[in-house]
């Protein structure tokens, strides 16, 4: 048995990126809102080229990722590797870079963006000096954690770290593939690839921002706050080794599904459309286990608000990664693409998966960084419901909108002539649907407020320890346990698939 | 005795599949005697009817045949069981075939330890309290795996070995299904526009309905009265493509590209284009304010 | 660690397997001999394009659907964007699509909309531009912008990031003149923002000569 030694977990730096979570989500969804109204009443830019609609999306998109949810994977990522690894993060230097750098980047974008400084790839808007700057901060990131990972005091290294890791690794590649560019100013720079390699090169990158930005990171955090928010074991060990590797073996090749039916080789859109439809379990690998960890527990999700956002934001991963690949399928996406049916898609996921279970982490967590209860439950309570209204009011209009619009695009007279031969027809025809969608971001987005306001008196009732003490036994073994462990739980794994 | 059981089951099962075919070939019989033409149609379709029966037929045999042998090989293990763990297993083991199939059918579809027994998979892993089951993974999740690979491959398959059409082709045949469903529909149609003997309309009807097209239409250049902003003025005498109603029929059908009037024939039947072209004409000489310069030639309509 | 490089192969494989034959084999992309590099006051028209997002909202993707050849003309090849860095697709049509926009409506229709779309198209959910007529174009980095933009392979002339600009005012003088014919009145008009963005949107589409909409 080996000594047992006492430490500390690093929480002043989980409170920084918990507040600006906190921040953020205010920020990315305010200006989403905004964008919403635009479409209602154009004038809402006032007439100020940096306030315009084109210039206010981009900024909304990249708050509501790289800010609210960036922050977001970085609070669970810095509050759950130490407990995870039983060690103090690495370097506390290397943490407040990490913030600060972070920080920087998202005001620097929310300047240039709105100056019209863009490369124009959606989710990758951001020009070369930002780009550069994000590489740095990204890989400072990655020393802390895998400095942490080889420091620490647990053998095993529990499935919420592989999710972190395959993260780290693929936004690596991904940011530098999309992002070579040649400057031609500090604002201005020319991508090497263009056309159609520029679209599957953009789209492979698009399309995984969302998957290993917004999915595999937060399937860890799932795999960490869940059970302990539940107190329950994991349901299945064996699905999370399985669907894990199936899940980013295969969504990396998916990202062709954005560009169906365009002048993208055909043999390259298949190739997406058919891993998109491979796609579904793997997701549902991570949904299942999910659910089936709350086996034993569904009394007190009626009654625990932490629990209720983690299990809508579950289901609607779930109907969200059944939703793509359905979206995938050639005749489906002649449909629906280029309406406002992606724009709902995509809020199912990033309102529903990523909203709901950052709120339901944050829920969690503060209490509990703070030493205190919730300052409210009721509050916590409305939220939720205030929330999934919202959700509904804002997804369902613009799966009519998108219906509506696609219809009328492609409907004929029996003389063969476009029977709303005028675009704008088709758009007046759906400004109904614009408004309830509106509603609905108002909806969610007092929700968030609410939010705002119940934690800011928790933290004022509560004593925060910056430093917590802990005690576990140094680390006995060495990598090679580890080693064979995964490996052989993989192996077995694989066998009883049979 | 159970056998026999399966055995009669599986004579229903064939008699009732013969009647429901017969019914079946009756109806289409009679709808087929309803019509005079398609004899051969009537007997391709029995053919391949009856093909895809004796299809069904030999494949509900298989799987009779499997759950058969299925059942069988329960039973051997249930008295496996018995052997090597006793009697009480044994039992349990016989009280679990006796619950109703959709149960059953859940479990093994699903196949997950009970909560009660769950210590039984416990793992010995506990990560900062968590601690991991080992359930093994649910097989419809497995199947529904497998499902959608097997789909995957025969979807490129189709597509890229096979020789299914690429989106070229389904473009071309998407056009060419267009034109034809054009062609019979512009056949049972009386109103065409004889375009070289046109007369301008001056039925209220067609010019209020050639005003609605107008102000839906040609108001962005043409501004509202017709007075002409980024197109030229329609109410003065001057045309640059000429006046009257054939000359300015034609200039709305086929436009003016290089100078950005569009052709409206994509857009607007023929009956629409003439109640159009006679609306404009009946703006002649009504000097609207603000009215843009004439432009072109002052047009004097030829006499015979 | 292990782990990191077991899943840096996972992702790596769907990628490279996708990307690397679409950079490297020529043939998916089959060349058009009549599709030509931007002008310099194209190139600056579809930058100003960039830089207010108009992407956001209209697409340039004529799919090959019967619906949308009739609405916006022959369906988007794949050589046809050879030049295009960045490729301006779009995923979302809050407007219609842009890539056969070139050749439908006069300058002055452009002009008239930026200023005011609803005066062009009543109804419109486009904000006004008026910016675009009042800036003047910033020209400072065009012959780098010639120079970067040969390097990576557009075939502009050697020397001529020093005419660019020279080749930008002819062009400029030419659609100002047409928009003065059609009465609008602006004395800087040809050194105006405008008169790029209308430059691009009037070359869109038109690299290869579409089908005549007659029958």
């Amino acid at each position: 048995m080996a000594q047992v030694e006492t430490f500390y977990y690093d929480n002043a730096i989980v409170r920084k990126f918990t507040y600006a979570t906190m921040l953020w989500s205010v920020v990315g969804m305010l200006v989403g809102l905004i964008a919403a109204f635009q479409l209602i009443m154009p004038d809402l830019n006032l007439g100020i080229p940096y306030t315009t609609f084109g210039r206010i999306r981009p900024l909304h998109t990249n708050a509501a990722i790289f800010a609210f949810v960036g922050n977001g994977i970085f609070m669970g990522v810095y509050y759950s590797l130490q407990r995870l690894l039983k060690t103090r993060m690495f370097s506390n230097t290397l943490s407040n870079i990490h913030f600060w750098g972070w920080q920087l980047i998202i005001v620097l974008a929310a300047v240039t963006l709105p100056l019209g400084i863009t490369s124009s790839k959606e989710y990758a808007e951001l020009e070369w000096p930002i780009d550069i700057a994000i590489a740095l901060v990204w890989v400072v990131f990655g020393i802390n954690m895998f400095g942490t990972i080889i420091k620490r005091r647990e053998n095993h290294m529990y499935v919420a770290i592989w999710f972190y890791i395959a993260t780290w690794i693929t936004v690596t590649v991904l940011h530098i593939g999309n992002n070579i560019e040649i400057p031609v100013s500090a604002t201005k720079s020319y991508g090497i690839f263009a056309g159609v390699q520029d679209a599957l090169v953009q789209w492979w990158y698009g399309h995984n921002a969302v998957a290993f930005f917004l999915t595999t990171p937060y399937l860890g955090l799932m795999y960490y706050f869940l059970p302990k928010a539940a107190n329950r074991p994991v349901y299945s060990y064996r699905l999370s080794i399985i669907h894990f590797w199936a899940l980013i073996f295969i969504y990396i090749w998916a990202g062709p599904h954005h560009l169906l039916y365009t002048s993208l080789p055909d043999w390259a859109q298949s190739l997406g459309s058919v891993f998109s439809i491979m796609l579904i379990a793997p997701s549902w690998g991570g949904m299942l286990n999910g659910l089936l960890t709350l086996r034993g527990a569904w009394d007190r999700v009626r009654q625990d608000p932490v629990l209720k956002f983690m299990v809508v934001a579950i289901t609607a991963y779930g109907m969200a990664t059944f939703e793509g690949p359905m979206l995938s399928i050639k005749s489906v996406n002649a449909i629906s693409h280029f309406t406002d049916w992606t724009i709902g898609h995509v809020h199912i996921g990033t309102l529903g998966w990523n909203g709901f279970l950052t709120f339901g982490i944050l829920y969690w967590l503060i209490p509990r960084l703070f030493n205190t209860n919730l300052y409210s439950l009721k509050l916590a309570n409305a939220h939720f419901w205030i929330g999934t209204l919202g959700i509904a009011f804002y997804a369902i209009p613009l799966y009519w909108a998108g219906w509506a619009q696609s219809l009328m695009w492609k409907e004929f007279t029996p003389d063969g002539f476009l029977k709303y031969g005028n675009f704008l027809e088709t758009v007046t025809q759906i400004m109904p649907m614009y408004y309830i969608r509106a509603l609905g971001g108002t909806l969610f987005f007092a929700g968030t407020l609410v939010m705002i306001y119940n934690l800011i008196k928790t933290i004022k009732q509560g004593a925060f320890i910056g430093d917590e003490a802990a005690e576990a036994p140094a680390q006995v073994a060495t990598a090679d346990v580890h080693k064979e462990n995964i490996g052989t739980a993989g192996l077995s794994a694989v066998r009883c698939k049979c | 005795m159970k056998k026999n059981k399966l055995k009669k089951q599986i004579v229903i099962t064939i008699l009732a599949l013969f009647s429901s075919s017969l019914v079946f070939a009756q109806g289409a019989a009679a709808t087929a005697s309803g019509t005079s033409q398609a004899n051969s149609e009537v007997y391709n379709s029995l053919l391949s009817n009856g093909l895809i029966f004796f299809a069904g037929l030999t494949m509900l045999g298989a799987v009779l045949a499997l759950f058969h042998l299925l059942s069988m090989m329960i039973k051997v293990q249930q008295i496996k069981i018995y052997q090597e763990q006793g009697l009480e297993a044994y039992q349990e083991k016989i009280k679990e075939s006796q619950e109703p199939l959709w149960k059953r059918q859940y479990k093994a579809w699903t196949n997950v330890v009970p909560i009660e027994k769950e210590n039984t998979v416990m793992l010995d892993h506990n990560y900062d309290g968590i601690k991991e089951l080992d359930n093994s993974l649910p097989p419809w999740w497995v199947a529904m795996f497998y499902i959608t690979i097997f789909l995957g491959v025969i979807f490129f398959a189709y597509y890229h070995v096979l020789g299914g059409p690429s989106q070229a082709d389904e473009y071309n045949a998407e056009m060419k299904v267009a034109e034809q469903a054009k062609a019979a529909f512009a056949a049972t149609q009386a109103n065409q526009i004889d375009e070289d003997n046109l007369e301008a309309s001056t039925d209220p009807q067609d010019l209020a309905i050639g005003k609605t097209i107008y102000s839906t239409n040609c108001v962005a250049c043409h501004l509202a009265n017709g007075e002409g902003s980024v197109g030229p003025n329609l109410t003065d005498e001057f045309w640059i493509h000429g006046g009257g109603i054939t000359n300015v029929y034609k200039t709305i059908k086929n436009g003016v590209p290089e100078k950005g009037m569009i052709a409206w024939s994509a857009q607007l039947k023929p009956a629409d284009m003439y109640k159009v072209s006679s609306y404009i004409l009946s703006l002649q000489g009504t000097n609207p304010p603000n009215a843009k310069a004439p432009q072109g030639e002052k047009y004097v309509p030829e006499t015979e | 660690m292990q782990m990191l490089i077991l899943s840096a192969i996972a992702i790596l494989i769907g990628g490279i397997i996708e990307i690397t034959p679409m950079v490297m084999i020529e043939s998916n992309i089959p060349k058009i001999a009549s599709v030509k590099p931007y002008t310099p006051l194209e190139l600056h028209g579809r930058d100003l394009y960039i830089r207010e997002g108009c992407v956001g909202c209209h697409s340039q993707m004529v799919r090959p659907f019967r619906s949308e050849t009739e609405r916006y003309g022959e369906y988007s090849k794949s050589g046809e964007y050879i030049y295009d860095r960045p490729f301006l697709w779009g995923s979302k049509r809050t407007g219609p699509d842009l890539h056969r926009e070139g050749g439908k409506y006069p300058d002055s229709w452009h002009y008239n909309h930026m200023v005011d779309p609803q005066s062009m198209s009543p109804g419109s959910i486009m904000p006004p531009y008026p910016w675009m007529l009042r800036d003047e174009m910033d020209l400072g980095t065009l012959p780098r912008k010639i120079k970067v933009l040969r390097s990576l392979g557009t075939p502009y002339p050697a020397g001529f990031e020093d005419r660019a600009v020279a080749d930008l005012k002819e062009q400029a003088a030419g659609i100002a003149a047409r928009l003065r014919a059609d009465g609008i009145e602006d004395e800087k008009l040809e050194k105006r923002d405008i008169i790029a963005l209308i430059a691009y949107l009037q070359r869109l589409g038109t690299d290869i000569k579409p089908k005549a909409a007659t029958n």
